[in-house]
């Protein structure tokens, strides 16, 4: 097969396989039932959602990192928490390590991971969306660190994140090293990102064409329908990115480490600015706790806080060159 | 295609360019970059690499639009004379478009030459009172017998001087208003009463061009397009096609110089914006390879505005920084094809073909469904 190819189809089958997130993870769960997060997870698992880019042979899906990044943007448009990447990339590190049980564990449903990101000097670690018992997971330029949890304690925030200490120079409990899990890694969370610079822009389509101010859609008017446009161009920038990128490492394309690492550099920059343009366009009521729109900015910060930021990820573009 | 068949072509492609690419930078404009423009074009299709995906009942080689981006790819990175030029129109626009549109007669008589690099073609579209807002021509077509006699004056028509043909917009019908009552011609430049003036661009060269016609007569049968009074729908899948796959060749060397500019990044006050700028060369990249690729069995999706105007804002961050990254006095924005002449070039790519602002009106009512404001 070749890079050079329509994924129309593949696009398609990722849709309906993911559809079912529309009732599952409606982005009014977060809301109104914020500490049903995780009943619900048990959906993820039902639905083989954790799974995806894993061998049948593994309790995998048995499909390709393309799917997986493609099924990341729809759950990123239903704002799953970060505990999703997290956990697919747990059980592929542990996998690789031969942690069948570990794996098996991650994969039932009895345990999730989540992301997490060491302070320069080791010392501490911020913790995303993270109950105690999790794994946790933390995304490296080379690959994927996984630490044990039991020291965290339960925070109250769906969305938030929390500090933790963790002992000086702590080992973590196992560490992967792979330019194709460190890819995976990047590609699941851009894919997420790009989901969510989708919905912003759907979101915000749909509000400019009903909300009327002096006598007309604000849509009609050319500053918003050009922001608009802006996000609409956006969006499309990072989906497009985001699947180049997995089909590239699909394919083991040369230049596809590259590519995964600009696709999270766009969607980060994506995500951001869409989910600030849809709160914009939504006036005050953007601005108001019982609109989503704020949901999908700080969904947006959390995955960049996880991946150690835009500046990073320029960091390691240019590095790439040199 | 198989991988291995792809690999095979790229081998062939690259081996082709590296023995053909001529040693000289193209002119950019005038009697010399006609001369340029027609030995290169007559080079390619010697060659047997002149009108690639085109069908092969009209000339080309019915190729795969993944065989058109793999030589697309190893014509930028031979360095390859851009196809922003002036055989752009003929290939582009008035070649698809009459293989779309055009009678039997039409296509037996114009597609070979524009293909084997005989004609230079030239775009007869905007008017000075008819800019972004195209519908609003009102150069005259009057139809007299089996004739339309013009008169009116169109402008920045690029190569206008050095063309032997022009695709030609014009209102026939005198009581019709915006999209209707247009009808789209082919206008040969030696007829008696068409006067062009080169007009010098703020870049540097005489491109672009004013046409006058004085009672410029044309017969009907060989030169009307897609009917009588069918212009726009017939300038529609030119304009349509401009916005697709046309731009994918320009696309894809965009993508090639801001690789260049990464390699040659030594600064580090640069590099945050650079590193930026490598993810949207190849966000524009996957936009348009996707999009191509997706077009082939099907009508152009809506997508192919976002990436024109995608690809004509990158055009201009892209050589702004370079601007910066070289300086000013350095010899990579010296010369005819340097990055100061690409620098000042590029400020035509947020305005040809439409502003971006109309393009984003564009994208918001057409792509999104946003409603049209109050006029």
């Amino acid at each position: 097969m070749t890079i050079f190819r329509d994924i129309s189809e593949t696009r398609e089958l990722v849709d309906s396989f993911t559809r079912p997130a529309q009732s599952l993870f409606p982005v009014a769960r977060l809301r109104e039932d914020a500490a049903g997060e995780n009943a619900r997870w048990a959906n993820m698992v039902e639905m083989g959602w954790l799974a995806i880019g894993l061998p049948e042979g593994s309790g995998g899906v048995g499909l390709t990192l393309l799917e997986e990044a493609l099924a990341a943007q729809t759950f990123g448009r239903h704002l799953l928490s970060s505990n999703y990447p997290a956990t697919v990339l747990a059980a592929d590190a542990s996998l690789r390590s031969g942690w069948q049980d570990l794996a098996a564990s991650l994969l039932d449903g009895s345990r999730r991971a989540a992301l997490a990101r060491r302070s320069a000097d080791e010392g501490t670690i911020v913790v995303f969306d993270a109950e105690p018992g999790d794994v946790l997971v933390v995304i490296t330029s080379s690959g994927v660190d996984m630490f044990d949890a039991a020291a965290i304690a339960a925070h109250d925030s769906v969305h938030w994140a929390s500090e933790v200490s963790l002992a000086k120079r702590a080992k973590p409990l196992l560490s992967v090293a792979s330019p194709d899990l460190a890819a995976k890694a990047q590609l699941i969370v851009a894919g997420m990102l790009a989901g969510i610079a989708s919905e912003c822009r759907d979101r915000a389509v749909e509000y400019a064409k009903v909300r009327e101010q002096f006598g007309q859609p604000i849509g009609a008017f050319q500053a918003v329908k050009h922001h608009c446009a802006n996000m609409a161009i956006t969006a499309h920038a990072a989906r497009e990115l985001v699947s180049f990128a997995a089909l590239s490492l699909v394919e083991q394309a040369p230049e596809s480490e590259h590519l995964a690492m600009a696709a999270l550099n766009l969607a980060l920059r994506a995500a951001r600015d869409n989910a600030g343009l849809n709160i914009q366009i939504h006036g005050g009521m953007g601005f108001s706790d019982e609109c989503d729109a704020h949901l999908f900015l700080k969904a947006a910060r959390i995955l960049n806080a996880a991946v150690g930021g835009i500046d990073s990820t320029r960091q390691s573009l240019m590095a790439s060159v040199q | 295609m198989p991988s291995d068949d792809l690999a095979q072509f790229r081998a062939e492609a690259r081996s082709w360019l590296h023995a053909n690419t001529p040693a000289h930078s193209a002119p950019l404009d005038g009697p010399d970059s006609r001369t340029f423009v027609l030995d290169w074009q007559r080079c390619m299709y010697e060659g047997g690499w002149a009108g690639l995906t085109w069908p092969s009942e009209y000339g080309g080689r019915s190729l795969s639009v993944a065989q058109q981006i793999v030589w697309f790819e190893e014509y930028a990175r031979c360095g390859a004379p851009s196809t922003h030029n002036a055989s752009f129109v003929g290939i582009n626009h008035a070649g698809p478009t009459i293989i779309a549109c055009g009678s039997v007669e039409q296509k037996a008589f114009h597609l070979p030459k524009i293909l084997s690099g005989e004609v230079i073609w030239c775009q007869g579209f905007s008017e000075p009172g008819a800019g972004s807002d195209l519908a609003s021509l009102r150069t005259k077509g009057r139809i007299e017998g089996d004739e339309i006699v013009i008169d009116g004056q169109k402008i920045w028509s690029s190569y206008a001087d050095i063309g032997d043909y022009q695709e030609l917009l014009i209102r026939t019908d005198p009581e019709s208003t915006r999209h209707k009552g247009l009808t789209w011609l082919i206008c040969p430049m030696d007829l008696p009463g068409i006067t062009v003036r080169p007009i010098k661009t703020m870049a540097g060269p005489a491109k672009f061009c004013e046409v006058f016609y004085d009672q410029v007569r044309v017969p009907i049968r060989e030169s009307v397009v897609g009917g009588i009074g069918e212009g726009w729908k017939t300038a529609m899948a030119t304009l349509s096609f401009e916005r697709g796959t046309a731009s994918l060749a320009l696309q894809i060397s965009l993508v090639g110089k801001v690789e260049q500019l990464a390699a040659d990044c030594i600064d580090p006050f640069v590099a945050p914006r650079l590193a930026d700028l490598r993810a949207d060369a190849a966000a524009l990249k996957a936009m348009s390879y996707s999009f191509a690729l997706s077009s082939e069995h099907g009508t152009p999706g809506a997508e192919g505005s976002l990436i024109r105007l995608y690809f004509a804002e990158l055009a201009k961050r892209a050589s702004d920084l370079a601007v910066d990254l070289y300086g000013i006095g350095s010899p990579e924005l010296a010369g005819e094809h340097g990055w100061a002449f690409e620098f000042l070039d590029a400020y035509s790519e947020t305005i040809a073909g439409g502003t971006a602002e109309i393009q984003r009106n564009i994208i918001g009512e057409r792509v999104l469904g946003l409603p049209r404001g109050k006029a």
